[in-house]
C-alpha cells in the first residue's frame, strides 16, 4: 500500500478553488516534486497533506504504517520566528518533540539525534548561535536540522 | 537605606504583609512564565482583555451576591478560549477582538455596579487592594498557583514548540490544540487570582513587561523564561517594599512601576553591549 493516497481531491482558500479532482499515490522510496506558477495551489496542497488545511472534497490517507508523528516538515518562516529569541539547539531539538508523548524531557538519544543532524548540516559551530540572528540561509539549515529530526519516515 | 531595611522588617512581622508577599510574588511568577509564550505569540494584550472581562463577572457576581470566584473563573477561562481559538484561525484579527471585548466587558462592570448601588470600592476593583487579602484568599491562590507552575515545568518543551512554530508542531502530530488550551486555562487563571491584588487595569502588566525585560538580554528561549520568573518576583517584592516604605504608595502601581524601571535599565544595557560589540 502506499504512503500516502490522494483520491479526488479538491482544495480550495476563500471558496476559490485551486486544485480539483487531484488523485496520485507517494511510494516508499519516491522523490515527489510539485511545480506550478504563483498561487497555482502548491502550498495549499502541502498544508491538504500535512493535516494543516481540511480539502473541500475528496480524501486523503495515510497508509503502510505512516503515522503523524513520523512526519518531518521544512515549513516557510512564519512571522513570529523573525524576533523569537532562542538557541540554534533549543529549536533542532524541538524537532524530536513529537515521538514523546506526555514525557516532559528529552531522552539522552534525542539530544544525540538532535547533534548528528546539526552536525549533518554543518550547523554544530552555531549550537548556541541566536536564532533570529542568523542569516535567511542558515535559519533554513536549521529549520532543516528540526525537520530531520522529527522525521523517521516521511519528509516534506 | 534605614527607610528600605525597616520596610523589609515590616514585611516579615506582619501576617497581611507577608502573605500579600507570599501570593503576589507566586502570582507575579505564573504570569511571567506565560506572558513569555503570549507576547511571542502576538497576544500581549490578552491579560488585559481578561481581566476587563474579570473585571466584568467580578462585578455582576457582587451585585448578585454570589461568590465571585465561582462566577469569574469560569468566564474568564471561557473567553480565553475563544480569543486563542478565534485568533489561530485567524477569523477576527486578536487585537480588535481583545479591544471590543474589554471595553465592552469594563463598561458591563460598571454599569452594574453603579445602577444595583453595592457597597463596592471601584477604586480597589481596577487597581486592586493588596491588603484585603483573607487566609482563605491566600489559600485559594495557593491551590490555583501552583497547578500553573507544575502544569508549565511539564510541557515546557511543548509549550515552546507550540510558540516557535505552531504549524511545524501540527504538522509532525503534536497536539497543538491541547497546549494551545493549556495556556489559556492557566493564563485565566493566574489572571483571575492576580486581578484582586493588581487590580483589572494593572494586571496584564505582569503578563507583558517581565517577559519583555528579559528579552532585551536574553537570546536563548530558556533563560528567557527562567530570567522573566526571577525578575517578576523580584519586582513584587521590590513594589511591596515601595508600597510599605512609602505612605499613602499604591502597591499593584509600585510593583508595575519597579517594573517599568527593570525594563527601562534592561534595554539600556542591550544597547550598550550592542555597541560594545560593534568596536
Amino acid at each position: 500500500m502506499a504512503l500516502i493516497t490522494c483520491k479526488d481531491l479538491t482544495l480550495a482558500y476563500e471558496n476559490h478553488i485551486v486544485v480539483e479532482n487531484l488523485s496520485f499515490e507517494v511510494n516508499p522510496g519516491d522523490y515527489l516534486c510539485i511545480i506550478g506558477e504563483n498561487g497555482s495551489g502548491k502550498t495549499t496542497l502541502m498544508k491538504a497533506l500535512l493535516g494543516l488545511k481540511k480539502a473541500k472534497h475528496g480524501t486523503i490517507e495515510l497508509g503502510d504504517g505512516l503515522h503523524k508523528n513520523e512526519i518531518g516538515y521544512l515549513p516557510q518562516q512564519t512571522f513570529v520566528q523573525r524576533d523569537f529569541p532562542a538557541s540554534v539547539y533549543e529549536v533542532v531539538l524541538s524537532g524530536c518533540l513529537n515521538r514523546s508523548g506526555l514525557r516532559p524531557f528529552y531522552t539522552k538519544a534525542e539530544k544525540q539525534q538532535a547533534l548528528e543532524n546539526m552536525a549533518k548540516l554543518n550547523i554544530t559551530a552555531l549550537k548556541d548561535a541566536c536564532y533570529r540572528e542568523l542569516s535567511g540561509g542558515q535559519q533554513q539549515r536549521v529549520l532543516l536540522a528540526r525537520a530531520l529530526c522529527a522525521h523517521r519516515n516521511f519528509c516534506f | 537605606m534605614n527607610v528600605v531595611m525597616e520596610a523589609i522588617r515590616n514585611i516579615f512581622a506582619y501576617e497581611f504583609l507577608l502573605r500579600a508577599v507570599i501570593v503576589g510574588t507566586l502570582i507575579s511568577v505564573c504570569a511571567a512564565l506565560l506572558g513569555v509564550s503570549l507576547v511571542l505569540k502576538r497576544f500581549s494584550m490578552m491579560g488585559d482583555g481578561l481581566s476587563h472581562i474579570g473585571f466584568g463577572a467580578l462585578a455582576v457576581s457582587v451585585a448578585f451576591g454570589v461568590s465571585s470566584m465561582a462566577v469569574s473563573l469560569p468566564v474568564v477561562i471561557a473567553v480565553a478560549f475563544l480569543m486563542l481559538w478565534l485568533g489561530d484561525k485567524g477569523k477576527m484579527r486578536g487585537d480588535a477582538l481583545i479591544g471590543l471585548m474589554s471595553t465592552g466587558a469594563l463598561a458591563i462592570g460598571v454599569m452594574v455596579v453603579s445602577i444595583s448601588g453595592t457597597n463596592v470600592n471601584l477604586m480597589d476593583f481596577l487597581f486592586g487592594s493588596v491588603f484585603a487579602l483573607t487566609q482563605g484568599d491566600v489559600y485559594i491562590s495557593l491551590c490555583l498557583a501552583i497547578p500553573v507552575l507544575v502544569l508549565f515545568v511539564l510541557f515546557y518543551h511543548k509549550i515552546f514548540a507550540v510558540t516557535f512554530d505552531g504549524g511545524f508542531a501540527r504538522a509532525t502530530g503534536i497536539r497543538t490544540g491541547l497546549y494551545t488550551s493549556l495556556i489559556a486555562i492557566l493564563t485565566a487563571v493566574t489572571i483571575v487570582i492576580g486581578m484582586r491584588f493588581m487590580g483589572a487595569l494593572l494586571i496584564s502588566g505582569l503578563v507583558v513587561f517581565p517577559p519583555l525585560t528579559a528579552m532585551q538580554l536574553c537570546k536563548k528561549f530558556r533563560n528567557v523564561v527562567l530570567c522573566a520568573a526571577a525578575l517578576s518576583g523580584l519586582s513584587f517584592f521590590l513594589g511591596m517594599v515601595l508600597c510599605v516604605a512609602i505612605p499613602n504608595c499604591p502597591a499593584g502601581a509600585g510593583v508595575i512601576c519597579v517594573n517599568l524601571v527593570l525594563f527601562l535599565l534592561f534595554s539600556l544595557l542591550a544597547r550598550v553591549r550592542r555597541l560594545v560589540a560593534k568596536d
